[in-house]
């Protein structure tokens, strides 16, 4: 999968489990300036990447997960 | 895999059959969270389409659940349900049910889940720090602490409770030492959950889901992630979450009505392998070795729900007398012909073969289930007749067992003895029939089934069985209002109303508790709440016999007169003229309601060839 193929798959997660428009969730999405992505909304967020890209994330590459752009980062360097 | 564009155009086109089975393919291929969303969000606009019933559930946990109410709530929307979920605050489950004003009881749920985990509940026993000899004791507190939750619970709202059992650990903390003895941390967990039983049975409407043969169903070590657990304080992993669903709704379908009366099955390659008319009875496939003993694994799963008290049917393309050999004469065969209430074994198409079935068992088609291997007649049949519940077998025979054990449209949580009994009703009222199309009168006929009827109040004994009776019988049933074991314990107990049931047999058998009325006495006027009989006897006077009963009842207690609602549904316009033609006048219509009254001064006639027996005997 391309970086950009990813970037709208995350996207779409983030806007469908945190409720909100897709043309609103950006790079720089994060909890802190989107109010949807509230830590429920962490929760499933990280649930629905699991199961969209079939790996279980680590304690550590959760805790990274807070921002659209980190996200990306934890996918596109994750072990194959 | 269908893909979200075909759904979107379908649900835009208002195709809402076509969209519904989309979606649950999509969901059944790949039951993610994601996709349970996008299958809520894309369904809004034709849930009015789908005829769902309402079911409020309030889950109560220890542990973050909610990734599971989206899944719970698309599979029992794809089950006719309309599923609104409260989920408690985190680990205050406690105090939720202690607090009368908690936005719990503001919910006023259905349908309670206490959703709780060994290590919240008792994490001294999941610590292994209790010693062997204050088991007891751990698990009297225990089951005296749940006892009290039931107690306020019930003390504010007749709702279901669902308990967990506590999941054993992954590892034992002494490890394989555990199991050497009788007194190691598994056992303990064991003595808990024994304790958990005996108080749920203790309590009309308390139910146990079994979390930890759940778990172990599943698979202990992939069921939890460590890293989420410890990260976010959710101990299940992505993909147990729609086991946990799924669980769920086993307790959810026959809680809101949405089960299946009756299994309609195939023969040729669903029961055995091969083709009857073509292979021959030597060379179908069953018996010791595979292929043959998949097919004995189906028909053992089919015995199994015959025992539940589902009613079975044959429908198979086949010439009969082919067929029937094999009943008769293969030696490995488990099902008979006398586990069948009906069979259609011919050539024409299985939607119309069904749908005379239905007619024959007297029962709605949407209370039917189908069997069959083949894809294409299971198409036809969702096709054509989109109220049958198509259960969905693998391409092989290795897993249709498992496939037809792990349907939910199957589950009790009550078994009464009518329920085991099912099957000898339905080979006797075969003979009734018989007798019937022998000819002679109706009065002639009526007579000679010698029919005797016992009418009495509700007692323990009978009080699940005049509570299932209220949520199932749809055609027969005036109000068609449902009520729980406790509401009918309630209102048994209060002087104002009566909650009377009849039971009937006669020279082929017994019906068992076959019909209730309830009614409650106000100034003169004794009112029908509910009157109601099920399917197995209309059309043989008893509900004149029970109408009767109950006037003579009222008059006897001083009542002047006697009104009972007819409350139109979508299946109950066999009860509308009830009322009627036993010399009711309607005195009130309101939308499709009608109210009917009777003066109490005029008898209203017994039928003499009905015998009655009436035992106030019992408590």
């Amino acid at each position: 999968m391309t970086n950009d193929a990813i970037f709208e798959k995350v996207r779409s997660i983030v806007a469908e489990v945190s409720e909100v428009e897709v043309g609103r969730v950006t790079l720089e999405s994060s909890p802190t300036n989107l109010e949807e992505w509230d830590s429920l909304a962490q929760v499933n967020i990280v649930l629905s990447l699991e199961q969209e890209f079939g790996h279980q994330f680590s304690p550590e590459q959760i805790e990274r997960m807070v921002s659209v752009e980190k996200i990306l980062e934890v996918l596109t360097t994750r072990a194959a | 895999m269908p893909d979200r564009k075909q759904i979107i155009s379908a649900i835009e086109g208002r195709e809402h059959l076509r969209a519904t089975g989309l979606m649950r393919q999509l969901f059944n291929e790949a039951p993610t969270l994601a996709n349970a969303q996008f299958v809520l969000k894309q369904a809004e606009p034709i849930r009015e389409q789908l005829a769902l019933v309402p079911c409020r559930l309030a889950i109560l946990r220890s542990f973050t659940v909610e990734p599971v109410v989206p899944i719970v709530r698309a599979l029992a929307m794809f089950h006719g349900i309309d599923l609104t979920v409260h989920v408690g605050d985190f680990n205050a489950y406690n105090t939720e049910l202690l607090d009368p004003q908690s936005s719990f009881y503001g919910f006023n749920p259905d349908v309670v889940i206490l959703a709780t985990q060994t290590r919240d509940v008792l994490p001294e026993l999941w610590n292994g720090s209790v010693a062997a000899k204050d088991y007891e004791a751990l698990a009297a507190r225990a089951a005296s602490d749940v006892e009290h939750l039931i107690d306020s619970l019930r003390s504010r709202i007749k709702a279901h409770l669902i308990l967990n059992t506590l999941e054993m650990p992954n590892f034992p903390n002494a490890g394989i030492l555990d199991s050497q003895r009788n007194s190691g941390q598994s056992e303990g967990i064991r003595t808990v959950n024994r304790r958990l039983r005996e108080t749920a049975a203790k309590h009309l409407g308390v139910y146990v889901l079994d979390y930890d043969a759940l778990i172990a169903r599943f698979g202990r070590l992939t069921w939890g992630d460590e890293s989420k657990w410890l990260t976010m304080r959710m101990p299940l992993s992505a993909d147990s979450f729609v086991h946990l669903a799924r669980e769920y709704l086993r307790f959810l379908l026959p809680l809101c009505g949405r089960t299946c009366k009756a299994l309609v099955i195939d023969l040729d390659n669903t029961i055995w392998g091969g083709v009857i008319g073509e292979d021959g009875l030597d060379e179908i496939k069953l018996g010791a070795e595979y292929p043959g003993n998949a097919y004995l694994e189906v028909q053992r799963a089919i015995l199994d729900l015959h025992r539940r008290g589902i009613i079975l049917a044959i429908c198979s393309k086949n010439n009969p007398e082919d067929a029937l050999e094999v009943f008769k004469k293969h030696d490995s065969m488990l099902l008979r012909l006398d586990h069948f209430a009906a069979t259609r074994i011919n050539w024409k198409s299985k939607p119309e073969n069904i749908r005379e079935l239905a007619a024959d068992l007297n029962i709605g088609i949407d209370a039917l289930a189908f069997l069959d291997d083949n894809p294409l007649e299971r198409e036809e049949v969702r096709m054509l007749l989109p109220e049958v519940h198509v259960i969905d077998l693998p391409a092989g025979p290795a897993h249709f067992a498992v496939a037809l054990r792990s349907t939910p449209i199957f589950e009790r949580l009550v078994l009464s003895n009518e329920d085991r009994d099912r099957g000898a009703y339905y080979l006797a009222e075969r003979q009734r029939a018989q007798l019937q199309a022998s000819g002679g009168s109706l009065d002639d006929y009526y007579r000679s089934l010698g029919m005797v009827v016992e009418i009495g109040a509700v007692t323990t004994r009978t009080i699940a069985r005049v509570a299932q009776l209220t949520q199932k019988t749809n055609q027969f049933n005036l109000t068609t209002r449902r009520y729980s074991e406790q509401e009918i314990a309630s209102k048994a107990a209060d002087p104002r109303w009566s909650v009377d049931a009849l039971t009937a047999s006669d020279r082929f058998g017994d019906y068992g508790l076959v019909g209730v009325a309830i009614t409650n006495r106000i100034d003169g006027v004794c009112e029908i709440d509910s009157f109601l009989l099920s399917c197995r006897v209309i059309g043989r006077s008893v509900e004149t016999a029970l109408l009767s009963y109950v006037a003579r009842e009222a008059a006897s207690g001083g009542m002047r007169s006697i009104r009972g609602w007819y409350l139109p549904t979508r299946k109950n316009a066999p009860s509308k003229d009830f009322y009627p033609k036993h010399g009711f006048k309607m005195i009130n219509e309101n939308d499709g309601k009608l109210l009917f009254e009777h003066d109490l001064n005029n008898e209203i006639g017994w039928p003499d060839w009905i015998e009655l027996r009436t035992d106030r005997s019992e408590p």
